[in-house]
């Protein structure tokens, strides 16, 4: 049985309807890239599997459905959601971002994990005193990821995580996706534009155009397609 | 120079109140994103509830700490039952004002009609009599008001900076969504805000009572002091309420006894006008958060 397994899921805001019936899957530990262009309803995807909005059909993780649950109650059962924009506690400052996202440990748990993720990532630990939104962007993605990975979930969504960063930023940022998921085997579900470097640290990807899947496989298969590779590789 | 020292320690009695109830606007402001016109009149109700519970029988002390009890359940619950249906994303914000108005006016009649309009004596807490500090006499009361207001701001400051119920409500506010995808209850932590604001509006109630007189309409102009200590401190800021209630206070009376033209009975002019000033000026106030944030 897949970790997260969706079947017809439909969604959208109000009278407006984004997603059509969509179907996916993502196995323990596995990092599936969700493509597609600006409105293919890829942020909708990851905001109905946590709960910010409505769906309809099936979603269960681990064999528990996830619809109709609210957020904080999905993000119990251990999914972590990275939003857009990276979503941050702007006047608060870095270690207490971290400390709000080990909300699901016992206290003396929290400790280690922020010990953990300053190891990871030095630079937040230079800056733990600072308000997060005084970050550069790259270190308040950084910061956002960690804050996810503090309940230590066993799936993260993330939604566009190069947005706005600099290509070199982008980079490390994928690179720590990548270590992360082979050494505490938390499984992915990525939305990205820049669908080279995230079909680099996926496995298995799908491709959405206006709400529904029109194409899924692993990665190199999708990689290995003409047009995809044309559309949203470029070259 | 005596009559200033006593005008200082007076205003700075009375801005104290001023910034506490500033407090309870700023809690709701956090949670909820909107100002509670009917701050005031929870504040005025609950002195009821002090009165009537000391009439009872009780001593001072219990009866305002049984008010503050009711006062945190009953914010609690117009939270839950008044705002939230109308969601936590702060859409809404023009119909929540409304809606806070409405119970301004409910919370007004209600209290009338069970109490009347009659002007009812509440003792002062710390009794009656003066202290002499330096070569100014001071109200035993107007002391002990200044004191209770920096205990108060000092749990909450404990609260809020050393807690993890603390740092969730500050998560809560900062960033609903955020906080829920961590697993935060946001709903729970915004009825706290609301309940811990009208526990300590209760207080300020109690406090300001004796000076006033209880009636229906005693926190109109108290309410006006407190949106404009909240403007000048931050209206998202705990400490700005505080020194802003402070400044306020100080303002009013030293305006009132040595501008002339001022007196007793246009005071509430100078909020007016300190609101407005802050506003052009400084819009953020004092301690406010200017939103500026790096991309």
């Amino acid at each position: 049985m897949s970790l997260l397994e969706l079947q017809g899921l439909s969604a959208g805001y109000g009278p407006v309807q984004v997603l059509h019936g969509i179907d996916l899957r993502v196995d323990q530990g596995q990092v599936t890239v969700v493509l597609g262009a600006n409105g293919a309803g890829k942020t909708t995807l990851l905001r109905a599997l946590s709960g910010i909005i409505k769906g309809t059909g099936t979603v269960t993780f681990d064999g528990i459905s996830l619809l109709g649950r609210p957020s904080e109650k999905i993000a119990a059962l251990g999914i972590s959601h990275v939003p857009q924009g990276r979503g941050t506690f702007d006047d608060m400052s870095v270690e207490d971002n971290l400390r709000v996202g080990a909300y699901l440990r016992p206290q003396h748990q929290a400790k280690g994990a922020l010990d953990r993720w300053y190891d990871l990532f030095p630079r937040l630990a230079d800056r733990r005193n600072q308000q997060a939104g005084s970050l550069s962007g790259g270190e308040q993605q950084m910061l956002a990821i960690a804050r996810a990975l503090m309940p230590e979930p066993r799936l993260l969504l993330l939604d566009e995580p190069s947005l706005g960063l600099a290509p070199n930023t982008t980079r490390m940022v994928f690179d720590s996706l990548g270590r992360i998921n082979e050494e505490t085997g938390t499984a992915m579900l990525v939305v990205e534009q820049n669908a080279h470097l995230a079909l680099e640290i996926g496995s298995a990807a799908v491709l959405l155009e206006a709400g529904r899947v029109v194409s899924s496989g692993t990665s190199d298969e999708l990689r290995g397609r003409e047009d995809i590779r044309r559309a949203y590789l470029g070259y | 120079m005596q009559l200033f020292a006593q005008q200082v320690l007076d205003g700075l009695a009375m801005g104290a109140l001023y910034g506490a109830l500033a407090l309870c606007v700023v809690l709701v402001y956090r949670a909820s994103g909107i100002v509670n016109f009917a701050q005031g009149e929870m504040a005025m109700f609950a002195a009821f509830i002090t009165w009537q519970a000391y009439q009872w029988g009780l001593p001072l002390v219990v009866a305002i700490a049984l008010s503050m009890v009711v006062s945190f359940i009953f914010g609690a619950v117009c939270e839950r039952v008044l705002i939230r249906p109308f969601g936590t994303s702060g859409a809404a914000h023009l119909s929540l004002i409304i809606v806070t108005l409405g119970l301004m006016l409910v919370l007004n009649s209600a209290a009338g009609w069970i109490w009347g309009y009659l002007t009812k004596e509440v003792p002062p807490m710390y009794g009656e009599g003066s202290v002499t500090l330096g070569s100014a006499a001071v109200a035993k009361q107007s002391v002990g008001i200044i004191i209770t207001v920096a205990v108060v701001a000092a749990l909450l400051f404990l609260l809020f900076q050393k807690t993890r119920l603390g740092l969730d409500m500050r998560a809560a506010a900062s960033n609903p969504e955020s906080a829920r995808l961590s697993g935060v209850p946001v709903g729970r932590m915004l009825m706290l805000g609301w309940g811990l604001a009208g526990g300590i509006g209760a207080l300020v109630g109690a406090l300001v009572a004796p000076q006033l007189f209880l009636q229906p309409n005693m926190m109109a102009a108290m309410l006006l002091y407190a949106f404009a200590a909240a403007t000048l401190g931050g209206i998202d800021s705990p400490v700005g309420a505080l020194v802003g209630g402070l400044i306020v206070g100080l303002l009013e009376n030293l305006a009132g006894t040595y501008v002339e033209f001022i007196g007793n009975d246009f005071k509430q002019a100078v909020a007016l006008i300190i609101i407005m000033l802050v506003l052009l000026v400084k819009p953020e106030g004092l301690f406010g958060t200017k939103k500026v944030a790096r991309v």
